[in-house]
């Protein structure tokens, strides 16, 4: 048993202690025990940390001794993507995520001061024993710390795919996502458990739930970027079930901070943000499930011990399965006379919004598990790709983008005014005439897809400027346009930033695929590019071959594919060189030799494909205002 | 009671993922079992000039494997297909999937050949046909150039004793 082993023995030990102290107290009526669970929480984090740092230090001298080191690095790996290896591989990606746990475990204890200590015991008491879970997990099936059998001279080498700046933050981004939606749901069960959930715990769970929405936002743009400039096909989504498995907490977490400010505002959808916050956790844990065992991968993908995925499914029936338990016999104290909700009001608005994105939900979950499905019910085997899911989510983002918009004009306060329905139309409408004109500006084919989604973006965006012009004018300052709008405005324009990247990019994209010489030449989308010449590379753990592409407009440009031979994992990957502006990027990737002298070259024209990335962290940003505005709570 | 119908669906959503982790997945259902193989027209990996059409798989069984030098796994088959080649009772093709031709040169000169023609579609045309999967991939073509048989995954002897054998010996 090597040091590091034990401190995770030590955590567990920890975990079991900080879940069982609060239950026994409640049990015996007796709060002394209470004051153990802020120094136990600490403890258990120091440990974690201990053992992360332990496996870092290993990977960072490469002590091959331990068989997950040997299995993920090489001492010609440069020492950034040895630290990355840390998370690189299964065992260290749940020390990871155990880790990140205690660290949002901390941040409640050190940063709610407001909370009674009995609420904060239960919270703490919940996380405690997601992390038990995890932690025996590590100790039994997945312990990063095993030692190899045989002396190891030269380890197995990082996937040369994750050998990528992007892969530096991708999975801590995703995982912070993820994890955090841990703390809203132990936030959702100890209401559950204390029998009342008021104003003050959706206050006390807000900002916990958009700091890990924040993260999961920003994990996912990392992500779609890092497949954009890594795998070569210039392609920013595949709706593959990894990627399904991050959007689908997104979308849950999505409606939960905005079903949140209902119960802050009215004192509404109490039983249905328990019931969110849940579900929300639920569909992180499904998704760890899904990327963890490999269930919806090709069979050829990497072998996966079987027990790993049952453990990890015993895991999602015991915490969520134990959740739903106290939900079904604890949701009858919660119960709300019925409420009288005006159809148009931002409450109704909001309900809306909530019922689009939880149908959204359950079609991609379920466009992910088809296959699944289809399979186990002995039906065929197929795959469910692209065309489905864009097909299905389509009219669903027409009709969020609509909302959206609509809810700029219906306050939560007064009631609708007589013009605010001229106000609807005249937006309306030129939204979509500047759709119509930018359209037939700049192309010579008319869409009505195009011109639909456009149109819906501008319409978000017109709102936005409307309502921040109209703030203006009731002069009030800028610090409470900060306080009270800002994040709703900054975030709903990041939506159609990105609605507008997606829907030009895809549209108008254009792709070639050549086989050129030395010398050649090809125009596209109005640029010309000369394959000037080809020479070798040699880079610190792969071998390869770099072309020098001269980019002829305006500008003198030399673009750089690269196509890259990693003899120790035996893998060939292509690395595109992109040239990058506001309105488009230009995208070429080197495919493969076919000649002495001749090569296939890809080359991609993508208008408007950084908007999407963009808008995405624009969303990310309005999150964060949001985590630091007022929201729906208002001091009396 | 309604307030149960979470934890339902919690169950139903586990009781398929479930399903799915100890499915056999090596049995894939091909849709062009009991069909002809398509038509096609390659040239063959280990003679420069020789175009291979369909015909190569009439009059006599077959067994078509379908690999890359790329695939890790596809060296563990070797030693049996080596050991297979030495029984009359069927001939052993290779289909040579999305591969460099030089690289696959290569590889079959470290693992001894084991296939009496290869068939090389550097760009998954035939594959595609065939709807393969991923490599390595094994398909059972009977004397009329029919498709029998199709295992993913590895190919060992208990596959061809269980599975592939007893088809030859029924249609005799």
């Amino acid at each position: 048993m090597t040091f590091s082993y034990a401190l995770l023995l030590g955590a567990f030990f920890l975990a079991l202690l900080q879940c069982g102290i609060p239950l026994a107290s409640h049990y015996y009526q007796c709060l002394n025990g209470l004051k153990w669970i802020k120094p136990l929480a600490w403890s258990q984090f120091i440990l974690v940390a201990l053992a992360i740092i332990g496996l870092a230090y290993a990977f960072l001298i490469n002590d091959f001794s331990f068989v997950y080191v040997a299995q993920n690095s090489n001492t010609h790996l440069p020492w950034i993507y040895r630290l990355c290896a840390v998370w690189g591989g299964h065992e260290g990606s749940i020390l990871l995520w155990v880790f990140i746990l205690n660290l949002w475990t901390v941040a409640v204890v050190l940063l709610d001061q407001s909370m009674d200590l009995a609420s904060m015991a239960r919270v703490i008491a919940v996380l405690g024993f997601i992390s038990a879970g995890f932690l025996l997990f590590l100790l039994t099936l997945s312990n990063p710390f095993s030692l190899a059998t045989e002396t190891v001279l030269d380890g197995r080498d990082l996937n040369p795919l994750l050998q990528d700046p992007g892969l530096i933050i991708h999975p801590p981004l995703l995982y912070m996502g993820y994890v955090g939606f841990s703390v809203s749901f132990a936030f959702a069960v100890a209401a559950l458990l204390s029998g009342c959930f008021d104003r003050s715990w959706a206050v006390w769970m807000r900002p916990w739930t958009l700091a890990a929405w924040c993260f999961l936002t920003w994990g996912i743009v990392s992500g779609s970027w890092w497949a954009y400039r890594v795998l070569g096909w210039g392609g920013w989504w595949f709706w593959d079930p990894v990627e399904n498995a991050s959007l689908l907490p997104w979308l849950a977490g999505t409606a939960l901070i905005h079903s949140l400010l209902v119960v802050e505002k009215k004192e509404l959808l109490k039983i249905w943000v328990i019931l969110l916050s849940i579900l929300t956790f639920a569909l992180s844990l499904i998704g760890t499930f899904i990327v963890r065992s490999g269930i919806l991968i090709s069979v050829h993908a990497f072998a996966v011990d079987p027990w790993r995925g049952v453990f990890m499914l015993g895991l999602l029936v015991v915490l969520i399965g134990t959740a739903l338990c106290i939900y079904a016999f604890k949701i009858q104290n919660f119960k709300q006379p019925p409420a009288q909700i005006s159809l148009l009001s931002r409450t109704a608005l909001l309900i809306m919004n909530n019922v689009l994105l939880s149908v959204l939900v359950f079609t991609v979950l379920l466009g992910t598990l088809y296959p699944l499905i289809i399979e186990v019910l002995g039906l065929g085997k197929l795959s469910v790709g692209a065309p489905y899911f864009n097909l299905v989510c389509a009219p669903f983002a027409i009709l969020i983008l609509f909302f959206m918009g609509l809810s700029y004009l219906i306050p939560w306060k007064q009631n609708v005014r007589g013009n605010v329905l001229k106000q609807i139309v005249s937006i309306l409408l030129s939204s979509f005439s500047i759709s119509f004109i930018l359209i037939i500006l700049f192309s010579k084919k008319m869409q009505w897809q195009v011109m639909i989604g456009l149109g819906l973006a501008f319409w978000v965006l017109l709102n936005t400027f409307q309502l921040l012009g109209a703030s203006f004018k009731k002069k009030l300052s800028l610090k409470t346009i900060l306080k009270t709008q800002a994040a709703m405005l900054v975030a709903h324009a990041g939506v159609a930033i990105l609605a507008i990247g997606i829907i030009l990019s895809s549209y108008y994209s254009v792709e070639r695929n050549v086989r050129m010489s030395v010398g050649d030449t090809l125009s596209l989308a109005g640029y010309n590019f000369k394959l000037q010449q080809v020479y070798a590379l040699q880079g610190p753990n792969y071998t390869g071959v770099v072309a020098t592409i001269h980019l002829n407009h305006q500008s003198q440009q030399f673009l750089r594919p690269q196509l890259r031979y990693y003899p120790i994992t035996d893998i060939m990957i292509s690395k595109p060189a992109i040239a990058v502006s506001f309105w488009h990027d230009l995208y070429v990737s080197l495919a493969e030799p076919v000649g002495k002298q001749t090569w296939v070259l890809r080359f991609y024209y993508k208008p408007f494909v950084r908007w999407i990335w963009m808008g995405g962290l624009c969303m990310m940003l309005g999150g964060v205002l949001a985590i630091f505005s007022r929201g729906g709570y208002q001091k009396v | 009671m309604r307030y149960i119908i979470p934890l339902l669906v919690l169950l139903i959503i586990v009781f398929f993922l479930w399903q799915g982790l100890v499915k056999d997945s090596n049995l894939l259902p091909s849709p062009l079992i009991n069909h002809a193989i398509p038509e096609f027209s390659a040239r063959d990996l280990l003679k420069n000039h020789s175009i291979l059409k369909k015909k190569i798989f009439l009059h006599h069984w077959t067994l078509l494997i379908v690999w890359s030098s790329w695939c890790l796994t596809c060296t563990e088959e070797q030693p049996f297909l080596l050991k297979l080649r030495k029984t009359p009772l069927i001939s052993i093709y290779g289909l040579n999937y999305r591969d460099e031709l030089n690289q696959a040169k290569l590889w079959l000169k470290k693992q001894d050949n084991p296939f009496q023609k290869i068939i090389f579609d550097p760009r998954g045309l035939l594959a595609i046909d065939l709807g393969v999967y991923g490599v390595p991939e094994s398909y059972l073509i009977d004397p009329q150039g029919i498709i029998r048989y199709k295992y993913v995954g590895t190919l060992t002897s208990s596959v061809w004793l269980h599975n592939m054998a007893p088809i030859i010996k029924q249609a005799k």
